[in-house]
């Protein structure tokens, strides 16, 4: 499996819910930032939309999966499609994690959430770990477009 | 029949339940911009955000797109967004420095404290008159401890008496800097609802809504901590009090029951551990435990009304969309001077609650949402009566337990007393024979010139 393979199921979990499996794919020193600013360099010193370590990741799961999260109740449908991957050599900010390769691909993902469907565009960067059939996600950065403009509910995964 | 814009329709007198119209009559929305937003002082923004002379950011005043601006002096003006000339916006960015506003429609230019200084190929005028011409300002702008403050009406109080018990909390969240400025330099998430601006209003005193609208919250974070409840400051047993601060403004004090709560939710960051590492080396380990819970929240909530509350490490403003659509202004404050760990501790717990991703602000929304639904059955009432006989009233300002609903009975009664003072003659067809518009002198005094050119 390739990593673009790699990338491509891990939007097909997010899109089946599968959530458990897909916190499964991060490492234990991961990072999955969504900057505020789209041209943010790094995300300690920001304001971010997400900034999370895999316990706080894992929360965000076990909030999805827990039964309680008032705000996906009803949960929302996602679809998304990836663009072209393309392999990143020179990334601005790097996680402190070891990765192996650095992919990003731009994204449209559309919301269903009671009859209402909401469009979301922005770009994914991936840091993965590993090789051939073996990856993991070290870190992953999601630029949405606007994410300075009001925005509603973004209890699902991104 | 009733008039739609009359208070007295839509509460009772202890502002113990409100009908549901309240929240959607168009009608009764368009009194309140003009009877309370137009009359009262609106928070507009933050010293630090335009720090230096030349500075501006824009933003609105009650729909009004308006430059909120620093001029040579130091005076802050807010200033409608609009050429005198043929209408065009004069400042298209969001935040930047500059000594004069030039529409780029026809060149009009206008210095930063609004004056109109040049108009292009003057020759094409015989007599016009600059000084009656500069950009519309708002006739008040007060600065309280940085908070920059505007009132659409010339005739409104001092801001210090409108602040009246709320001043006492400004003060607290600033002085959390000990000594050292709050900074809104890292931009301002923005969260909408499709719901009326009172249910935001009501919201950030809502002492009661917690355990149960943020169940999974405390749940996540009560995994972490190792606390039990870890919402239990804000439980049914807790010593934590709600008060009425007059003209509306309200708190939730739960400082007395919060215990180290804050200190413990604030090592839930991530890179944490590093930063404490960090900061023991740099802060007196005394003032370390304090330090960190102060990142995440101060143990108050604060409601200035209408448009303003300081919750956590957040400024945050509500602005009223229409009847029905709401964005809320969520402006995080760090501190300038402090060890970077302490900022971004701060940033991390907001972060945490109130991002559009985050653990808090969308339950509240959802709750807004299915509150919206459930205005389309036919229960007429929304109940605010909890509490009502335990209210303890001999004292300045008003209290009664957490979970009661005396915050918001104090806001909805202070809603009623400007509605009613706004409350114009009604003709026998139910339209108001008197416009209201805090602009009125000016609009006069606009139409008064148009007529005189007309003439001429």
């Amino acid at each position: 499996m390739s990593a673009i393979d790699f990338i491509n199921d891990e939007a097909m979990l997010l899109d089946d819910r599968r959530y458990d499996d897909w916190a499964g794919l991060f490492t234990e020193d991961c990072r999955y930032w969504a900057p505020y600013d789209w041209y943010a360099s790094e995300p300690r010193g920001s304001l971010n939309v997400i900034y999370d370590d895999l316990n706080r990741l894992q929360d965000r799961v076990s909030r999805l999966t827990g039964g309680d999260l008032h705000s996906q109740d009803p949960p929302s449908k996602t679809a998304r499609i990836l663009g072209h991957a393309t392999r990143i050599k020179d990334a601005e900010w790097n996680p402190t994690g070891a990765f192996d390769e650095v992919w990003a691909t731009s994204f449209r993902l559309s919301e269903l959430r009671r009859e209402q469907i909401t469009e979301y565009s922005g770009r994914y960067t991936y840091w993965l770990r590993g090789s051939g059939d073996d990856w993991s996600i070290v870190a992953k950065k999601v630029q949405l477009l606007g994410a300075e403009r009001p925005l509603s509910n973004l209890t699902f995964p991104l | 029949m009733h008039s739609p814009t009359d208070p007295d329709y839509y509460l009772d007198a202890a502002g113990s339940r409100v009908r549901k119209t309240a929240y959607l009559d168009p009608d009764l929305y368009a009194a309140e911009l003009t009877r309370i937003f137009e009359k009262t002082w609106l928070y507009v923004g933050h010293g630090s955000e335009i720090p230096n002379a030349g500075d501006y950011k824009t933003t609105t005043i009650v729909g009004r797109p308006v430059i909120v601006s620093r001029d040579r002096t130091g005076e802050v003006h807010v200033l409608q967004n609009r050429c005198r000339h043929r209408g065009a916006s004069v400042c298209q960015a969001p935040t930047g420095n500059a000594r004069f506003f030039r529409c780029e429609y026809h060149g009009w230019t206008y210095k930063n404290s609004g004056e109109l200084v040049g108009v292009t190929f003057p020759d094409g005028y015989t007599d016009i008159d600059k000084p009656s011409l500069g950009l519309l300002s708002v006739p008040r702008v007060e600065v309280y401890r940085d908070f920059i403050f505007a009132s659409l009406n010339p005739d409104a109080m001092p801001l210090l008496d409108h602040l009246a018990g709320a001043k006492e909390f400004i003060d607290l969240f600033v002085d959390a800097g000990r000594g050292k400025p709050l900074e809104a330099d890292h931009g301002t998430h923005q969260l909408e609802y499709p719901g009326n601006w009172k249910l935001q209003l009501e919201n950030g005193c809502d002492g009661y809504h917690p355990n149960f609208a943020h169940r999974s919250f405390f749940r996540v974070v009560g995994s972490r901590t190792g606390e039990d409840s870890s919402g239990s400051y804000l439980g049914g047993e807790s010593k934590a009090a709600a008060r009425s601060l007059g003209n509306g403004h309200t708190i939730l004090d739960q400082r007395n029951s919060v215990g180290d709560h804050y200190t413990k939710r604030s090592l839930l960051a991530p890179d944490a551990e590093e930063i404490v590492e960090e900061l023991k080396r740099e802060v007196p380990e005394d003032e370390l435990d304090d330090l960190l819970g102060d990142s995440v929240h101060l143990g108050f909530n604060l409601t200035v009304f209408p448009n303003l509350q300081l919750i956590g490490i957040h400024i945050r403003e509500i602005v009223p969309v229409s009847p029905t659509q709401t964005v809320v202004k969520y402006t995080p404050m760090t501190i300038d001077g402090v060890p970077d760990g302490i900022n971004q501790l701060r940033l991390r717990s907001h972060e945490l609650f109130y991002s559009a991703a985050g653990f808090g602000v969308p339950d509240d929304s959802e709750m807004f949402r299915r509150v919206a639904n459930g205005f389309g059955t036919d229960a007429e009432w929304l109940l605010m009566s909890r509490g009502l006989e335990r209210e303890v009233t001999d004292e300045q300002h008003p209290y009664a337990h957490v979970t009661d609903e005396l915050p918001q009975r104090a806001e909805w009664l202070h809603w009623a007393g400007l509605m009613r003072a706004g409350e114009v003659a009604v003709s026998t067809a139910g339209t108001p024979t008197v416009t209201e518009s805090a602009l009125d002198a000016e609009l006069f005094a606009e139409r008064a010139l148009n007529e005189k050119e007309a003439v001429r």
